[in-house]
């Protein structure tokens, strides 16, 4: 039986979130992004990284407040986390609700294409050359998403494939599964 | 007091900056004219045609209080000592402030075009109509709600305060008790100084933690305006 | 409902927080840091091996509506004068509470959901915290503070 997984993340959002302005958190990204350019002399792979080490940092403690309001158990298997993941995750944060696709046949791999972007919202790469190239703006949600599957024993290879702001049709993000941590799931769950 | 922007270097013929007057152009064109790399790809900008004044998208509280706590984290890795936190907070807010006064600036113009037959914001060029800019139409548009109190220094002239009971960034946040000073909306300091500065108010702001009983997270916003500008004020004004 | 005490443990079983509410008038009496922490490394390592010893066969087969991920390990613990609760999640922190005789499981277990949203809260969305060290912020105090007491 299929969980309205859609109902859930819209429920959530509606009923036990409180809300702000999406502009102040586009706004401060863009100040971090910026300032980390600045940082590092627009070493866009230094960047890159720093975001998502500083996602994974985001990552390993969002999945509190996840679990937290959603009392959500154990997926089955990784389809339905690709599902709650897209209905409810991006749902309940970012109120955007990005689309699963190219599931791979072994059920270890998929993407996640997201419409809309409150990160990059009014967002234009700077003009020199290695920019559109190097540059992945949205960067930490990789590192988020890498971080909080860590802390509920997957270990997922996360990546962007595609940015709008790079000229691409769409942004895409691929998530591959490469083990579960059997060794770190607690005590008490069969 | 400085920004942390000291690595930017202001690019040549873009923008305008009415301190400095026009500039010439030929550099860029010289420039662009030298890149000879086939592949130097611009992505198609849509940013121009959309909608700026679209229905209002929100997030929720939680991903920006996330945001802002690696935020301050990362900040506090690269920072030497309480003082420089703050700079580096500040500085992260400032360049949003900059930019932000225009955009609101803007949306009050819409709003007020649309709705009745006057001619829409004028430029506030006394102080005390800025300040109340800030304390009703920049709060509310940020955090959706007022600041609970604005009021002027009975010691020193250039002083106004600024409060808010329950501000929206440290919600979440309790400062240990070495950080006795410090409070993280430093960063909301910043854009206000931001917004301040690109208005031709020059001003230092800062954040400071007063605590009541009720609301123990209970912040003012110390804005001390430059000699300079209330001089200005009271040549203009006779204030 | 009154709730005498509350513990939460790290996924290695490590204490980061321990509460007493109204300890005078409960008659709990205080014990050093030290009995603290080997208690609750007890309770860990008590839950662990009652979970080895669950057999397969009584597995349970239904979801759970609560949160709470303790299917198999040490669940509750009953004497004459409290009872004891454990509940745990998915990324392996266990909140323990010790609430009085008749109060019930469901109490018990929403309290400690309760717990679980101001941790997610007023721990997870501070930058002084550092994640598995023991839990110093003010606000969270004070929060699990009403909640004990609205409860």
């Amino acid at each position: 039986m299929s969980k309205p997984y859609k109902l859930i993340g819209e429920d959530v959002y509606k009923n036990r979130t409180e809300k702000i302005n999406s502009e102040l958190f586009t706004l401060t990204y863009g100040s971090v992004v910026a300032q980390l350019c600045r940082d590092y002399n627009n070493d866009y792979k230094k960047v890159n990284e720093q975001l998502e080490s500083m996602g994974y940092n985001i990552g390993i403690r969002l999945i509190e407040e996840f679990l937290a309001k959603t009392n959500f158990g154990r997926c089955i298997n990784f389809k339905e986390t690709a599902e709650i993941i897209s209905k409810v995750g991006f749902k309940m944060f970012l109120n955007t609700t990005p689309t699963v696709d190219n599931f791979s046949a072994d059920g270890k791999q998929f993407n996640l294409i997201l419409e809309d972007n409150p990160l990059a919202e009014f967002v234009e790469l700077p003009d020199d050359n290695k920019a559109v190239k190097e540059l992945w703006y949205s960067n930490v949600l990789v590192g988020v998403l890498k971080g909080a599957l860590q802390m509920v024993q997957l270990d997922v290879d996360v990546s962007f494939v595609k940015d709008i702001l790079r000229g691409d049709p769409s942004t895409e993000i691929k998530l591959r599964l490469n083990k579960i941590l059997k060794d770190e799931i607690p005590a008490g769950e069969d | 007091m400085s920004r942390i922007l000291s690595s930017a270097k202001p690019i040549q013929g873009i923008g305008y900056d009415p301190l400095i007057g026009p500039q010439r152009v030929e550099e860029v064109e010289a420039s662009a004219n030298n890149s000879t790399s086939v592949d130097h790809v611009t992505p198609p900008n849509f940013n121009y045609d959309r909608n700026l004044h679209r229905m209002k998208h929100d997030v929720s509280l939680s991903s920006f209080s996330f945001l802002f706590c690696e935020l301050v984290s990362w900040s506090r890795e690269r920072a030497n000592g309480i003082q420089e936190l703050e700079k580096r907070l500040n500085g992260l807010g400032y360049t949003i402030g900059l930019k932000y006064l225009e955009l609101l600036g803007l949306r009050e113009n819409y709003i007020t075009n649309t709705t009745t037959s006057k001619n829409g914001l004028n430029r506030d060029i006394k102080i005390i109509q800025m300040l109340e800019f800030i304390h009703t139409t920049f709060w509310k548009a940020l955090f959706g709600k007022t600041a609970d109190n604005l009021e002027r220094s009975q010691d020193n002239v250039c002083n106004y305060m600024i409060t808010d009971n329950d501000p929206l960034a440290n919600r979440y946040i309790s400062v240990p008790s070495e950080f006795q000073n410090f409070n993280c909306s430093a960063f909301v300091a910043g854009i206000i100084e931001g917004m301040l500065d690109s208005a031709y108010f020059q001003a230092d702001v800062s954040a400071h933690t007063v605590e009541t009983k009720e609301n123990p997270n209970r912040t003012v916003f110390l804005i001390q305006f430059d000699e300079a500008v209330i001089k200005r004020e009271q040549i203009r004004f006779g204030s | 409902m009154k709730v005498l005490s509350l513990y939460l443990l790290n996924k290695s079983g490590g204490l980061i927080y321990q509460r007493d509410f109204n300890p005078e008038s409960n008659g709990i009496n205080k014990l050093s840091s030290n009995d603290y922490l080997i208690t609750a490394g007890t309770l860990h390592s008590i839950h662990a091996i009652v979970a080895g010893l669950t057999p397969p066969v009584l597995y349970p087969i239904q979801e759970n509506q609560t949160g709470n991920q303790n299917q198999t390990g040490l669940f509750q613990v009953e004497t004459e004068k409290f009872n004891l609760f454990i509940y745990q999640t998915l990324t392996g922190l266990k909140i323990i509470s010790i609430v009085q005789k008749g109060v019930s499981q469901e109490t018990a277990t929403r309290f400690m959901a309760n717990v679980h949203s101001i941790y997610s809260d007023y721990v997870m969305k501070n930058p002084f915290y550092t994640l598995d060290m023991p839990i110093k912020c003010q606000l969270f105090s004070n929060k699990v503070l009403l909640l004990s007491e609205a409860s």
